[in-house]
């Protein structure tokens, strides 16, 4: 049974029909109007049925089959650390910046790889933060905030 | 002559030093990310498309399309000399390219690969320039029920004609079509799936989708693999004998008409452009015990194909609006940020945009010849770039691109989220770039239907009365029919094996 659930089909399969259920439950209030006047809620009804149906008929699939193949371990330092790097960005780019949220992205990018040397992620974060303020803030006028607003 | 007027009107828009600077920079960055293993067109193209916005439509387009070209080029020759596939489109390429590369015909290949692109280039442009007007004024016969049944072939095509598994694809369409509900309904103003998130009334922004999908989960899954591989090969001397040339140049031909036909279809492009010419070589070639092994017909064929592929598909997009594949639906989604509605109107209404464009791809071919071949130094040298030196500056460019398009924060977070996702899926061996193509098409379709079955009084008949639309619809369960079946099931298995 728990190897089952190790099945790259069977897990696949799974998420699409918690995408479809996910569907189905937020969109219960929307309405399904007439055919002569579709509702907001036929369109996205149909789908996440289809979703739940497609997603069943892949997982089901994947756990009869004799030999399936297992998903591959997660890794988890770059999954953490890259994904720590862009909601760092997130939190930093309207509060302290541009050049602090660069600087972030690239350090916390870089040691999110298995081979990141110090000395090199330092130059790398401080040529990209130079890079970025000359290139999308002085020359590409981008609406970026340098210093935090 | 009204042909030649046309295209004499597109060189006019197309040579104006502006163009000229953005179709140079389009090229020379496409080259750029289809040396570089790690970045896509895709990814690159949607971290781009921020910068574009200050440009007139139409120099926007000539940099983005030449961007996606310009990859067919730079493709190869990371195919070539490392083994490595810059780009998915060229992963045959490396069957036979390397070979020759190894016994020290790496030039040749790569010759070979630029000459026959530009041929196939200049080709394609050609089809575009004749083809497109014809099938715009087709396009304008097309009615509400016509244009759904268009996009749900185009939706089956993209699912049939995709390598990998067919219930996969179509899963990986549904999700991006529901995900494509999110927002305030056109028709009602009510809102969908918005959790009361202000960024989210106007819709996920398909920018942010596309680099979380393309950008930060292409990061998560390089960064697992173990250390790329790094081995320089021998470029060698670069002009090919004429024994070489003479067996290349009927394999550029025959990639040229077959990528140009198999670009127009939906779910064409590049990718199964250059898998079909593959096997297509094989297939007539009197020495098929070659391939593998250095044969010379193995790269012109497929690169020629590739690079006509990714030409013609701009035909239904700029003709019928109709995306064919999740690189045109990117370009449909900046289309519709420029106010260009892609669609039949295009051609008449706005020819100064629809013909510099197609004149700009005939000159960014050239260029890309000159950027390819004298230049091929610089790239090998490109090459020695450490992925752990890319993957930050990478990543730090989608956070920006995401950030400057609405200046909202949360958008860069909803941007982590779709990486996730994208990772999760890969993981599972779902490929994500079919659901772009559903998120684009999704209200679309949605409009449509509405709009098909308000004209009919809610009568579901009239998709099957309407000749157009009942044709289309035939051919889609057709398609999808005849991929079920088990026999042809194993052919499609084994033509995308090679």
């Amino acid at each position: 049974m728990f190897n089952v659930l190790r099945r790259k089909d069977v897990l696949g399969g799974l998420l699409l029909v918690a995408f479809g259920v996910l569907g189905l439950v937020l969109g219960a209030s929307l309405d399904m109007g007439t055919p002569l006047r579709m509702g907001p809620g036929f369109f996205p009804r149909v789908l996440s049925w289809l979703l739940v149906v497609l997603g069943g008929a892949t997982a089901a699939q994947g756990a009869a089959a004799a030999d399936a193949e297992t998903a591959t371990r997660i890794v988890w330092r770059p999954l953490v650390l890259i994904t720590t790097a862009v909601v760092a960005f997130e939190l930093l780019i309207d509060r302290a910046g541009l050049i602090a949220a660069t600087v972030a992205v690239v350090v916390l990018g870089a040691i999110g790889g298995r081979d990141a040397r110090a000395a090199e992620v330092g130059a790398l974060a401080a040529i990209m933060a130079i890079c970025t303020a000359v290139l999308f803030v002085r020359v590409l006028n981008l609406p970026l905030p340098l210093w935090g607003r | 002559m009204e042909l030649l007027g046309n295209l004499a009107l597109g060189f006019g828009v197309a040579v104006s030093p502006v163009n000229l600077l953005f179709c140079f920079i389009g090229t020379l960055l496409g080259t750029l990310i289809g040396v570089l293993p790690g970045i896509g067109p895709l990814g690159a193209i949607s971290m781009l498309l921020p910068i574009t916005f200050q440009f007139p439509p139409v120099t926007a387009l000539i940099m983005l399309a030449g961007i996606y070209y310009g990859a067919q080029y730079g493709g190869s020759t990371t195919s070539i000399l490392v083994n490595l596939p810059g780009e998915t489109s060229a992963i045959v390429t490396c069957l036979d390219g390397h070979q020759m590369a190894k016994k020290g015909r790496g030039g040749a290949a790569l010759a070979v690969a630029a000459l026959g692109s530009f041929f196939a280039g200049s080709i394609s442009t050609l089809l575009i320039a004749v083809a497109s007007p014809p099938l715009a004024r087709l396009g304008t016969l097309f009615q509400a029920p016509d244009y759904f049944s268009l996009m749900v072939l185009g939706l089956i095509g993209a699912v049939v004609l995709a390598h990998g598994s067919v219930i996969k694809a179509l899963g990986m369409i549904l999700l991006g079509l529901l995900l494509g509900q999110v927002g305030t309904d056109l028709t009602t103003g009510r809102q969908r799936y918005t959790f009361g998130i202000g960024e989210l009334s106007d819709g996920i922004g398909f920018v942010t989708l596309a680099m979380g999908l393309f950008g930060v989960a292409d990061i998560l899954m390089n960064l697992e693999r173990s250390a790329m591989p790094r081995l320089a090969a021998v470029v060698g001397r670069l002009w090919p004998t004429r024994e070489e040339l003479r067996r290349a140049a009927p394999a550029v031909l025959r990639g040229t008409v077959l990528g140009s036909l198999l670009g127009v279809l939906p779910g064409g492009g590049a990718i199964l452009s250059s898998f079909t010419a593959y096997a297509l070589e094989k297939k007539v070639s009197r020495h098929p015990e070659q391939f593998g092994k250095g044969a010379i017909e193995g790269v012109a064929g497929p690169e020629s194909a590739n690079n006509a592929g990714a030409q013609t598909s701009f035909i239904p997009m700029l003709t019928l609006g109709i995306p064919s594949n999740a690189l045109m639906a990117l370009l449909v989604g900046a289309m519709s940020i420029f106010g260009v509605v892609p669609g039949p109107r295009i051609v008449s209404e706005q020819p100064q945009l629809f013909w510099g464009l197609v004149a700009s791809m005939w000159i960014g071919n050239l260029m890309l010849l000159v950027i390819n071949l004298p230049l091929i130094g610089l790239w090998v040298q490109m090459l020695r770039i450490p992925y752990r030196l890319l993957h930050p500056i990478i990543l730090l460019l989608c956070c920006i691109g995401v950030y400057s398009l609405n200046g909202s924060a949360l958008e860069v977070g909803l941007m982590a989220l779709f990486g996730i996702l994208g990772y999760a899926l890969l993981k599972f061996g779902f490929e994500p770039a079919p659901m772009l193509l559903g998120f684009v098409l999704g209200p679309l379709m949605e409009e449509n239907l509405r709009r098909a079955l308000a004209v009919s009084r809610g009568d579901a008949s009239v998709f099957i009365r309407r000749p157009i639309s009942a044709s289309l619809l035939a051919v889609s369960a057709l398609l999808l029919l005849i991929v079920l079946l088990p026999t042809v099931k194993k052919v499609r298995q084994d033509a995308f094996q090679e």
